[in-house]
């Protein structure tokens, strides 16, 4: 059940700083320190190489089973593995537990990464743009006014609408993903390192929101080594013994997940083993900068409402106008992209912005403006989001679970049977419980949706009454949004 | 102080959960529903059903487009529905996978919430995603968590203003020391 | 290091090589190849969009545009044949009476097989006798087996081929109406584009699909001022159970009973009998169609075939 956990103040060090930042509050457990190997393991050169090669090759298998395998979308391994099981594991194991974990295995930079080192394994040293490196390719920088996630934001929107093409034919899957691949590869070599992961994967921006929640992170064991020890900073410019970041992260003040893609180059690169791989509390990095993120918010939990509706409800004319490729009514399916894009980038903001407004009338103080009260809380919607995308992912497991297990035996669908599952008959696996799920997971949404609000406010406000004033109106939002998941699942 | 804060919490999100579904009485029960389903290529209609636990239920099927399923979870009901055939093949996936010819399907419904029927027979592109509902009154599992819901919310107000009450007797008390 | 980043690029491109190279060996030698030997196995695609079993491979690649034709399967005499059925969309059924292959359960993601011997020569017509959408009727083809060394015959074309456009008149023009859905689902298949039947049903007692033009004469109608009579009395939607005066048609009480027959049988659907009572089921079967079409569709229809009817001229 949702406890409120009261966090008991002799393990907890909340620093609020003057300029309303609030940083490492909350236990950290060091794996590095606790478990040596696991830091061995990290340090380790192959292990990138070790890990991405498998995911790459069974990428190629799900395309070319795209292509030439069986038509049928539940039949397919592209569809079942791509959008049911890792979809599940992701948005329910991976960014809540372990961060952006994906992006250490992602198969999509795997030849653009490769195009910029000239290898797989091996660091090359050399000299240029500040860096310890020698890289290959073009090394642009991305342009400074496209910095930020907002081309992200419309990429991942406009991706959503053709969800329901995307999640049953393989070869829209293959066209999306084999797209995304090949685009990865050529913006690796016009552009520096990661510049299509940080800037344009669709999968990135919202693994780098929610993984603020995580309860995995990689940070400097001191910031002060790194602010008065360290003067050649090889997390960010690279060593003879790992690649300087591709994310541009300096581990000096890299202070929230939102950018950190796990590859693990700093823990081999610091000089002065500096780096700690921290298990922490749910929902450690609270601080939402900008209102790309912000928007991101409200554009991810406008999805999962929307697709609550479409692929879970029982609203045969709304999948109709999604299945757009199928029953070609074009008009149905503007509507069906009107609602989407008219909810996630326009009426959810407004809400948010007048309960942000409320807000500051509320609480009585001048101090706050009603954009910084817009732009904070929305880190309320980042519980509330992946809870709700939890909730939402977990009767997709278990209506296409089987078909996970008979693909398994047969993933191209061309009549194999390799380990015997085959031909094994569909059925949910437990769905009528789906409820009983689904309301414990959105509970506990609204619950650190409430508290980090909170955590947030007294971060803005001094006192705690005006604190608590100022976030109630976007309290009732997140409720009444709950009590909306609510009626959607199990109404 | 902690304590008495978060106990208090915990037992209001229970109150709160507890009180909508004590409330919800059955409006009648053991009648007997009737309904005529259709399915087409992706959806049923009705896609909504509502009945009253202990209701006996009837449903017809009747496919207009391809051979369609209609798995009704929870009650242990698979069927398979052939367009232009007037019969319905069912059976009981935990008593096997034989099906037997029915005009319509009949059970009780004794179980409360919302039940989801699915296709259960491949039936094009989108059939993953074709489902309709049934909800059988009264619905304990959404009346608890919506209250939940609300409980969440009453606990959390009630936890930012003892905290802020808290803050400023002792602002206030400091005042009259120094005074 | 450097022999582990050999390793690696080594690793990388022999698996990109490999992977399809292994994906075909596989079905080809284990799958392909799990049949006993001197087997000629064919792989029937069932594609429900414009009605066909198919010879051509269906997969992402051409699915969404290529038109794909119903197969010819050409079998020479004394072949041991297995056939390999795949659907691509929804619920198939196969259905070759005469050489006794089927009914094949067809359903997608599970690929059945049939095996047979050729051992007469001779075509033979296969269907679809799953209803599996607006082409479902037009999904049949044949089967030629030919004497050793010879070349095949061509079988006879299938006459009608599935076009699913038609352009949708009002509702409330009932002739037009009914001759509209009479051609979209395709009842003129079986039926005939002007009623007039004629297909050749397998082992059923009638041999043939009666004809429909002759309706008027069914219902004892037997003038045409008659029958745009009662058209007119379709199309008022009068109940014919409760009339308040009977109209100006001799034994109207024969016509009401030939009616409601009629429109029974459209609605629940007729199973065929068999010719041969040991032989197969016929593959034609007179579906039932109250699911689809609604009492005013089915008097649409009715009224449609009424006027098929062709009278002999009365000023001769």
């Amino acid at each position: 059940m949702d406890k409120p956990q009261q966090d008991s103040t002799d393990t907890i060090q909340k620093t609020v700083q003057p300029d309303g930042k609030v940083k490492n509050k909350g236990f950290r457990i060091d794996l590095f320190k606790l478990i040596p190997l696991t830091k061995k393991i990290c340090q380790w050169r192959s292990l990138q190489f070790l890990l991405v090669f498998p995911t790459m090759v069974i990428f190629l298998v799900f395309l070319y089973s795209g292509l030439f395998g069986s038509t049928v979308g539940n039949r397919n391994i592209i569809v079942i593995f791509v959008w049911i099981f890792w979809w599940f594991l992701l948005i329910t194991f991976m960014v809540p537990f372990a961060s952006r974990i994906w992006c250490l295995v992602c198969p999509f930079p795997f030849f653009g990464e490769w195009f910029q080192r000239l290898a797989f394994i091996k660091v090359r040293v050399g000299k240029m743009l500040g860096m310890r490196n020698k890289m290959y390719g073009l090394n642009k920088r991305w342009p400074k006014f496209l910095s930020n996630i907002w081309l992200q934001n419309i990429l991942f929107l406009g991706m959503c609408t053709f969800s329901a093409m995307l999640l049953t034919r393989p070869i829209v899957s293959v066209i999306a993903l084999g797209g995304l691949f090949f685009i990865a590869t050529v913006l690796s070599m016009i552009y520096r390192q990661r510049t299509f992961c940080m800037y344009l994967c669709p999968v990135g921006g919202f693994q780098g929101l929610y993984a603020m929640t995580s309860m995995l992170e990689l940070r400097a064991t001191d910031k002060e080594v790194c602010r008065k020890t360290c003067k050649t900073k090889n997390c960010l410019t690279g060593s003879e013994k790992g690649w300087g970041c591709p994310w541009f992260q300096y581990m000096g003040k890299m202070e929230r997940n939102n950018y950190c893609g796990m590859c693990m180059e700093c823990v081999k690169s610091c000089p002065n083993d500096n780096i700690s791989l921290n298990v922490r509390p749910f929902c450690s990095d609270t601080l939402i900068k900008g209102y790309d993120e912000a928007w991101k918010s409200f554009i991810m939990l406008a999805l999962a409402m929307v697709y609550s509706v479409t692929l879970l409800g029982p609203y045969g004319t709304i999948k109709d106008w999604a299945n757009v490729a199928e029953t070609r009514n074009w008009k149905g399916f503007g509507i069906y992209a009107a609602i989407i894009w008219f909810t996630a980038l326009v009426a959810i903001p407004s809400v948010w912005a007048l309960g942000a407004w409320l807000g500051k009338v509320l609480s009585g103080s001048d101090k706050v403006s009603t954009k910084e009260i817009f732009i904070r809380y929305s880190y309320m919607l980042v519980p509330l989001g992946l809870l709700a995308w939890i909730a939402f992912s977990f009767p997709l497991i278990m209506i296409n679970g089987l078909y996970i297990v008979s693909i398994v035996s047969d993933p191209l669908g061309w009549g194999w049977n390799l380990v015997g599952t085959a031909d094994i008959p569909w059925a949910p696996i437990f769905s009528e419980y789906t409820a009983h799920v689904q309301i414990p997971l959105l509970l506990l949404g609204l619950f650190y949706a409430i508290k980090r609000g909170y955590d947030i406010s007294l971060s803005l406000y001094q006192d705690k009454a005006k604190a608590a004033r100022s976030l109630i109106p976007l309290g009732v939002v997140c409720t009444v949004v709950v009590l909306a998941f609510l009626k959607l699942f199990t109404g | 102080m902690k304590l008495k804060l978060t106990v208090s919490c915990i037992l209001i999100v229970l109150i709160c959960a507890i009180i909508p579904p004590s409330f919800a009485g059955l409006s009648s029960s053991g009648e007997k529903k009737e309904f005529y389903i259709t399915a087409r290529q992706y959806a049923y209609e009705p896609g909504k059903i509502s009945v009253n636990k202990g209701d006996e239920v009837h449903i017809k099927l009747a496919s207009l487009d391809v051979i369609h399923g209609f798995f009704l979870e929870g009650y242990d009901i698979d069927a398979q529905i052939e367009p232009g055939v007037q019969k319905i093949k069912m059976r009981h996936p935990s008593q096997g996978r034989e099906f037997t010819e029915v005009d319509e399907i009949v059970f009780t419904a004794d179980r409360p919430g919302k039940f989801r029927f699915r296709c259960s027979h491949t039936c094009g592109t989108m059939h993953p995603f074709m489902q309709g509902e049934m909800l059988v009154n009264p619905n304990y599992p959404f009346l608890a968590g919506s209250g939940g819901t609300v409980g969440v919310f009453i606990s959390a107000l009630l936890t930012m203003f003892v905290l802020a009450k808290k803050d400023t007797s002792a602002a206030a008390e400091k005042e009259l020391q120094h005074g | 290091m450097n022999f582990k980043e050999r390793l690696a690029t080594l690793s990388v491109i022999i698996s990109v090589i490999a992977v399809p190279i292994t994906i075909q060996w596989y079905h080809g030698n284990f799958v392909l190849g799990g049949f006993p030997e001197g087997t000629k196995v064919i792989t029937l695609s069932a594609v429900a969009k414009g009605g066909a079993w198919t010879l051509d491979s269906v997969n992402g690649t051409n699915y969404w545009w290529k038109d794909f034709k119903p197969a010819t399967i050409n079998i020479e005499e004394g072949d041991k044949v297995v056939l390999r059925f795949v659907s691509t969309d929804v619920h198939h059924r196969f259905y070759c009476p005469e050489l006794n292959i089927g009914p094949v359960e067809v359903e997608p993601g599970h690929i059945v097989t049939a095996e047979f011997e050729a051992n007469k020569t001779g075509t033979y017509r296969y269907y679809c006798t799953a209803m599996c959408g607006d082409c479902h009727f037009y999904m049949q083809g044949w089967i030629v087996v030919t004497a050793k060394g010879q070349t095949p015959a061509e079988p006879e074309e299938i006459a009608v081929a599935c076009t699913q456009h038609y352009e949708k008149p009002p509702e409330n023009d009932m002739v037009t109406w009914g001759r509209y859905l009479y051609n979209k689902n395709a009842c003129i298949s079986c039926h005939g584009e002007n009623g007039e039947g004629g297909v050749e049903n397998p082992n059923y007692v009638k041999d043939e699909i009666p004809a429909h033009d002759t309706l008027a004469e069914k219902l004892w109608l037997k003038e045409k001022e008659h029958v745009d009579i009662f058209v007119e009395m379709l199309k008022s939607r009068v109940d014919f159970e409760d009339l308040e005066e009977k109209p100006d048609i001799p034994l109207f009480n024969l016509v009401t009973l030939q009616y409601t027959a009629a429109k029974d049988l459209i609605k629940n659907g007729k199973h065929c009998a068999k010719l041969d009572a040991t032989g197969p089921e016929p593959p034609l079967q007179m579906l039932s169609w109250r699911a689809v079409l609604s009492d005013y569709d089915i008097d649409a229809i009715i009224a449609y075939l009424l006027t098929l009817y062709e009278w002999e001229d009365d000023e001769e």
